[in-house]
């Protein structure tokens, strides 16, 4: 007779292995043969992680198909696990996956949507964040400026792509009828996904002001992320740029340098 | 906590009626239809986010019904460690949505780690009675309340089992002070897969332990050794369902009563219909859903 902890352990690997027989787990086979008893098991899992990943990646499954899906979705959990409770946490490399999977590889565009889906879940559930006023901005002394960084709201993500990811998305939305026609070599997009009143908004922003972002996401002070700006278009503005996303609430709060 | 402006709500009882489940796709239609039910059933696990549209309207509902919190992946009988970092999110679900009810399942679902995001048969054993029952005094002492555990739908069971399962269920919430969240459903449909009789189950479950009932659709698999029946949730109650709902009623008397139904949903109006049917039986135990 195992121990709990053994027929958990034996479970578990039958349940992942097909090679392995179910009778090991000690599970009974009466009408049903315990593997059969035991695949029941191994489909349910494969069903519900499956049905995460559709939920969270509704225009990856419409560009390839139900029946590609499926299958990508079966790589997946074969070798991404689940480590937490909390579906929403679960899918997060399905991006990386695609971009290697040579099932896929005639839609090299596929990754970059993933990813575009993946900024929309996290999105969806980020915290609600205050927001920065210009007033406050003005009591620094325009002195530090350079050195202060500032702190992106976290409902934004920041997608760039050399395909017409935001296009190819839009055009499979499931309330979408029209006929598209979508040149892949019509140049890139570059993204801003943000959540506004509880609705997700993808919005298409200037390269320069994207790589400007991206650089203070990443921590950079105002001045090394304006370098970054200006290296991406030389017509970068600065003051502009960065009012606006105070007062579209991209930023929300920053610290100096020494702080 | 998602945002400091939450307030700790102050518990609403539930009433001895039927409820729904808190599902996204009627979010819309319930805000503005409100419907008129005993209670609303919130899936822990989907309301883990820091914000956004969950979170606004599970604020929402908790300012206009009675709520129980439901659990799918807090692994009760794992033999890995209790997930702290999990029960301390749940600590605080609780402390903003103030429900009437905390429940989880007599199941596991996860090892070393890994969650196979399903609900798993224990063996009945004493070492699994007293491995859970150890789990649950933990968990309600972390939690500074009674829990409820409800009974797994399930497919197989184990040889070296020495319990049947209402045996089981019952000693553990006897032992552990816990109450049962009982699945009609679950029952029919382990009765069906496994076969035993889903009437002794029923009246071998003390009365007073029964807080809560489930009940739900199931789908029929056939296979080339016969019908097996999964625990679906995407269709209507099936009729050998209610007959032992109301027999589970007559003994357990009126408790409140949740329609499940997580996939393939119909609109809020017909589910609400749904769960009608069974406001009818809490009324008078000898009726037959129509």
């Amino acid at each position: 007779m195992p121990s709990l902890r053994e027929l958990q352990q034996q479970f578990a690997a039958s349940l992942l292995d097909v090679g392995i027989p179910a009778d090991a787990a000690d599970i009974r086979s009466d009408r049903l043969p315990a593997s059969a008893r035991l695949r029941i098991y191994r489909n349910n899992m494969f069903v519900s992680l499956t049905n995460a990943l559709a939920a969270c990646y509704p225009v990856v499954r419409r560009l390839v198909g139900e029946d590609c899906f499926k299958e990508q979705a079966r790589q997946y959990i074969r070798s991404h696990e689940l480590r937490s409770p909390n579906l929403h946490q679960y899918g997060g490399g399905f991006a990386d996956f695609l971009s290697t999977s040579p099932d896929v590889r005639t839609l090299p565009y596929l990754a970059d949507v993933a990813q575009l889906e993946w900024a929309c879940q996290q999105v969806y559930h980020a915290p609600t964040a205050t927001h920065l006023s210009l007033e406050e901005l003005a009591t620094v002394d325009t002195g530090q400026y350079h050195a202060l960084r500032f702190h992106l709201n976290p409902s934004t993500r920041l997608v760039a792509s050399s395909y017409p990811i935001f296009q190819i998305w839009r055009a499979n939305q499931s309330d979408q009828q029209d006929d598209y026609t979508i040149s892949l070599d019509g140049g890139g997009d570059w993204l801003l996904v943000m959540r506004r009143d509880d609705d997700i908004e993808i919005k298409s922003i200037k390269p320069a002001d994207w790589c400007f972002l991206r650089a203070l996401a990443d921590g950079a002070t105002l001045h090394a992320a304006f370098t970054r700006g200006i290296a991406a278009d030389l017509s970068f503005d600065l003051a502009k740029c960065l009012r606006e996303h105070i007062l579209g609430r991209t930023l929300i709060g920053f610290s100096s340098a020494a702080a | 906590m998602p945002d400091s402006s939450k307030q700790s709500a102050s518990c609403r009882p539930i009433p001895p009626k039927s409820g729904i489940g808190l599902r996204a796709d009627h979010y819309s239609a319930l805000l503005a239809e409100q419907p008129s039910v005993g209670f609303l059933e919130v899936h822990s696990e989907n309301f883990l986010g820091a914000g956004g549209r969950p979170i606004t309207v599970l604020e929402w509902a908790r300012d206009h019904y009675p709520l129980s919190l439901h659990g799918v992946g807090l692994s009760l009988g794992t033999t890995d460690r209790l997930n702290w970092d999990h029960l301390q999110k749940l600590r605080s679900l609780i402390g903003w949505v103030g429900p009437a009810y905390v429940s989880e399942h007599v199941c596991w679902s996860s090892k070393d780690g890994r969650y196979f995001n399903d609900l798993l048969p224990l063996p009945y054993t004493e070492e699994a009675l007293a491995h859970v029952r150890d789990r649950i005094l933990w968990v309600q002492d972390y939690l500074g309340r009674r829990i409820l555990i409800e009974n797994i739908a399930s497919y197989l069971e184990f040889e070296h089992s020495t319990l049947p399962e209402w045996e089981f269920i019952s000693a553990l919430a006897k032992e552990s002070d816990c109450r049962l969240l009982l699945d009609v459903n679950n029952v029919h449909v382990s009765a069906m897969n496994l076969g035993f009789d889903a009437r002794r189950y029923i009246n071998s479950i003390p009365p007073h332990l029964v807080q809560e009932i489930h009940l739900a659709g199931h789908s029929v698999n056939h296979t080339p050794w016969g019908d097996i029946l999964i625990d679906s949730h995407d269709c209507p109650v099936a009729p050998p369902v209610w007959q032992i709902y109301s027999l589970a009623v007559g003994r357990f008397g009126p408790v409140p009563t949740l329609i499940e139904w997580d996939s393939n949903l119909p609109s809020l109006g017909e589910l609400v219909h749904e769960a009608q049917k069974a406001d009818r039986i809490l009324e008078a135990p000898g009726a037959v859903a129509a």
